[in-house]
């Protein structure tokens, strides 16, 4: 017969402790690749995630801004979107002025002066491209800075493959996948969904499919609603 | 449990469905409202 000693300090009896397994937090980002903030939103987000004690699976999702844009569009982006959105060249030139000190105060070197304003729908298909090849991660932080940063054309099958290849993607089958439009339906088919959940600007964050996060919020706000989800998560699986 | 203040809640768009009918879940909106985000043609930031 075994009988329960009692050691001083220690209880023999202790109450019973749930095993849990720490849960993956799956997120799901609306983003386009010429947008500002989703550059800032993502590293606001990363900053977010490593306060998160915890894992956290990431999907990036298409979202076109302005679908109509030219592959060559005539112009620097202050005439863009001073055409665009019917401001003053004066206006927009603050606001670039704005949002370049907010990327600045992220780590991050906006150079505007060497925009190339394009279409960006066959760099959304490159990042579903990569996503199948596992690499979609490493493909939309290349796209983000080679348009933000060092200037470069995110908008010609060529200088695309070009900079899938530097990521480590065989640039003759990224040719032949975006020439033959492999992945455009799954752009499409991701600008439906996030019009179905009424998403109508970028960066958008659905964490665990429950709980959205709209534009470049503070990484505070990102580790909250995920330490929300991680535990609800958690709580569901232990009932 | 920890909470995450200003909340509302947001439902899919799908005018030619009512939204039970629609497999997109509704999402809770959680953050601040003036977060900066880009909308295109819209009136938001870029």
């Amino acid at each position: 017969m075994i009988e329960l000693v009692e050691i001083p300090g220690i209880d023999p009896h202790p109450p019973p402790v749930a095993l849990t397994v720490s849960e993956t937090i799956k997120v799901d980002i609306w983003s386009d690749v010429q947008c500002p903030w989703c550059y800032i939103g993502k590293r606001k987000f990363e900053a977010g995630a490593a306060l998160f004690d915890g894992n956290v699976e990431v999907e990036y999702h298409s979202f076109e801004l302005a679908p109509d844009t030219p592959v060559d569009f005539d112009g620097s982006p202050v005439d863009y979107l001073s055409q665009r959105k019917g401001l003053p060249v004066a206006e927009v030139e603050l606001m670039l002025e704005r949002v370049t000190g907010i990327a600045e105060s992220v780590g991050l070197h906006y150079d505007y002066d060497s925009v190339h304003q394009t279409n960006t729908v066959i760099s959304h298909e490159l990042l579903h491209y990569a996503k199948a090849h596992g690499r979609q991660l490493d493909m939309k932080e290349r796209l983000l800075k080679a348009y933000f940063v060092d200037g470069r054309h995110v908008g010609r099958i060529d200088d695309l493959a070009d900079l899938a290849a530097e990521i480590g993607l065989d640039r003759g089958d990224v040719v032949r996948a975006l020439t033959a439009h492999d992945f455009l339906a799954d752009v499409k088919a991701d600008v439906a969904q996030a019009t179905a959940y009424g998403i109508q600007g970028v960066p958008f964050f659905v964490i665990d499919g429950k709980y959205g996060i709209s534009g470049a919020q503070d990484p505070d706000t990102f580790a909250q609603a995920l330490r929300q989800a991680h535990t609800e998560k958690s709580e569901e699986k232990n009932k | 449990m920890s909470t995450v203040s200003d909340t509302t809640t947001i439902t899919p768009a799908t005018p030619d469905a009512p939204a039970e009918a629609s497999s997109v879940p509704t999402i809770e909106l959680l953050g601040q409202p003036d977060a900066g985000g880009c909308c295109g043609g819209g009136s938001c930031g870029i």
